[in-house]
């Protein structure tokens, strides 16, 4: 409610022409957008996951060698032309390694965010904050046991043991026509992550709409509903889903650079990104060490800044949609 | 203070199933991984017979379960076992160094968090309005949206590459030079936090009506905010120094890592990808416990400090 309420305050200073009803999302896109900073991050959020989607025709059409073609001879060559960001210890391109590590990133955080963060996490919170009884019980001492240990614990420990194994299994698919090939170009590996990433990650999500649709369903539009006959799905969809999914908008933005956050850090204990598939967190395992980034510093700086500026974009937009919908702590 | 008693044995027996849980699914996750434990032991250099005998001492011939009850039996016993990579020492012989080393690792920053974070996030909130704000929650989410991992060797290519200033890399005690870089960035990652959560509480408290009744009657600003806003919105720091205190135990693991550094982190990183089962039982159930504990104090602690919260 506060948040419609902070959405007409916005709206009503844009140019809406009064009579005409504007939706609230459009009045989000709007107010999100006169923010220049927020507009900045946008920018390049959006020129991040172009390139992550369009790795391929992009390295093609510069030219590029692929990110897995070795050439020895060329071992940590400095940046010149051909290679406009020099190349790694094995003398591949480390452009085109950037460009595959933005795609790895583009992966991750769309499937984690939009499965962990959307569905499960929301789901399972609306669900039980509307039904409550045994269900409601259930999703909550589940939660507990997952909060229960350091988050970082359960996702070593699961990325260390169950990783293996999955890998194992996914290996036994590499001669299926069409996907095997695709398995084998390091997508396995990414489905760990998102395993793992995913198996913490709800709880959050799961509490915070709870809480929401508890308070939703004591309003009287709900009563009238079920009074009226509509069923749990429908009261659900129709009733509570559209006066939270804003709080879904922003969970769901601060999950894709926690998932982007997540993946750099598994991939540099080893835990991740299986080589030869570049992801931020492998360039910067392979780059990181003292006597590497003495010699060859942009080897580490190039693939750190690219992923620095998409974390620090989510920030930016995360703070911005914060300011939006919650008029009580804007920066006014 | 009716109520405690009765409050804090219902949480305690509430957290036994949650223990069970986490070491039931510990364990399981431990023997579901790749690897043999006595291969890794003997370093592969040993006959099949032999590795069998020893399987057989170990008791890892047995069923899961089995092994399992046994373990916990000793668990609770406070016999946290042996450690399979480092022949015949005990887990505890091995984990308490490594937790002093961690524990003096983030003394420090712990402090240092709230020593910037608190000042910085009151000031930004009664400059709310001016340039000041913005600009403080700017610089905030730049420090932090860089990860630990990309800190580590930026420091280290400026100072000790680049400007030679800090001489060496590792664990020298706490008195000494190479303490300063893992500070600096176990301090960047947390105050951030700390003063972005002072300045959101500071601003609730200022929008409730007895701050504007206590302008209304008088009284001076200072006093407002040093009497009023201060003491009702800092409440929320309770929480958050039990969260940073777990944060610091497993997110000093990319500091140990970065620099060298032998503690508790990455003591833990090692046992769980060298399948060292007792010793990372051990560890999750410690934590596990700890934090299930540390969660129970803060509940008893916040009907301390604001009288409004009961016992539930």
């Amino acid at each position: 409610m506060a948040t419609q309420l902070a959405l007409e305050q916005e709206g009503s200073q844009s140019t809406a022409p009064p009579g005409r009803s504007v939706s609230p999302g459009r009045l989000l896109w709007r107010a999100l957008w006169r923010r220049r900073i927020a507009r900045a991050a946008l920018i390049y959020i959006l020129f991040f996951y172009a390139v992550g989607i369009l790795a391929y025709p992009i390295t093609r059409a510069l030219g590029l060698p692929g990110y897995k073609t070795q050439n020895l001879d060329l071992s940590r060559a400095d940046p010149s032309w051909e290679h406009p960001f020099g190349t790694d210890r094995l003398g591949r391109d480390q452009l085109s390694r950037v460009i595959y590590a933005a795609r790895t990133t583009v992966v991750i955080t769309f499937i984690t965010a939009l499965t962990g963060g959307l569905l499960i996490g929301p789901g399972l919170g609306l669900l039980a904050g509307y039904r409550g009884g045994w269900f409601d019980s259930l999703i909550n001492r589940l939660g507990e046991v997952v909060s229960s240990v350091p988050e970082l614990l359960i996702v070593i420990l699961l990325a260390a043991t169950i990783g293996p194994r999955l890998n194992d299994k996914i290996a036994e698919w590499y001669g299926v026509p069409g996907v095997g090939p695709l398995l084998k170009e390091g997508y396995a590996s990414l489905f760990v992550i998102y395993v793992v990433l995913t198996f913490t990650s709800w709880v959050g999500g799961m509490r915070l709409i709870r809480a929401l649709t508890l308070a939703v369903r004591a309003t009287d539009y709900v009563l009238a509903a079920r009074a009226a006959g509509a069923g749990t799905w429908r009261v659900l969809l129709r009733h509570i889903l559209p006066n939270i999914s804003y709080i879904i908008v922003l969970g769901v933005t601060a999950s894709f650079g926690a998932v982007a956050l997540a993946e750099i850090g598994l991939s540099f204990l080893g835990l991740g990104v299986r080589p030869p598939t570049p992801s931020f967190g492998t360039m910067i395992l392979e780059n990181f060490r003292a006597r590497d980034l003495d010699q060859y510093p942009h080897l580490f700086f190039v693939p750190a800044f690219f992923a620095v500026a998409l974390l620090l974009s989510f920030n930016l937009l995360g703070d911005a949609l914060n300011d939006v919908l919650n008029p009580r702590t804007r920066h006014r | 203070m009716s109520g405690a008693l009765p409050f804090i044995i219902r949480r305690l027996l509430a957290a036994i199933p949650v223990l069970f849980l986490v070491s039931a699914a510990t364990f399981a996750l431990g023997r579901f991984a790749p690897g043999d434990p006595v291969t890794v032991r003997t370093g592969g250099k040993v006959s099949p017979e032999r590795v069998e005998a020893i399987r057989e001492s170990l008791g890892l011939n047995d069923p899961v379960p089995v092994q399992y009850l046994r373990y916990m039996g000793k668990f609770l016993r406070g016999d946290f076992g042996e450690s399979y990579r480092r022949q015949g020492r005990e887990v505890s012989e091995i984990i308490f160094p490594k937790m002093w080393v961690s524990a003096q690792l983030n003394v420090i920053p712990f402090f240092l968090a709230y020593l910037i974070g608190v000042p910085l996030g009151i000031y930004s909130a009664l400059k709310r309005g001016s340039w000041q704000d913005p600009a403080i929650t700017s610089i905030l989410l730049f420090l932090s949206a860089v990860p630990t991992v990309v800190w580590i060797p930026m420091l280290v290519y400026v100072f000790v590459l680049r400007l030679d200033l800090i001489p060496t890399v590792g664990w020298n005690g706490i008195f000494s030079t190479s303490i300063i870089l893992p500070i600096f960035v176990l301090t960047i990652g947390s105050f951030a936090g700390v003063a972005r959560v002072v300045r959101i509480s500071m601003i609730q408290v200022m929008g409730e009506d007895f701050i504007r009744t206590a302008h209304a009657k008088g009284l001076r600003s200072s006093t407002v905010v040093s009497r009023h806003i201060l003491r009702n919105s800092l409440l929320v720091l309770a929480n958050g120094i039990i969260a940073s205190l777990f944060s610091l135990y497993a997110g000093s693991l990319f500091v140990e890592l970065g620099f060298g550094i032998p503690g508790i982190g990455r003591e833990m990183f090692e046992a769980i990808s060298g399948r060292d089962y007792d010793l990372f039982m051990a560890l999750t159930m410690i934590g596990a416990i700890s934090f299930i504990l540390a969660n129970l104090v803060l509940d008893i602690i916040y009907t301390i400090i604001d009288p409004r919260i009961r016992y539930a």
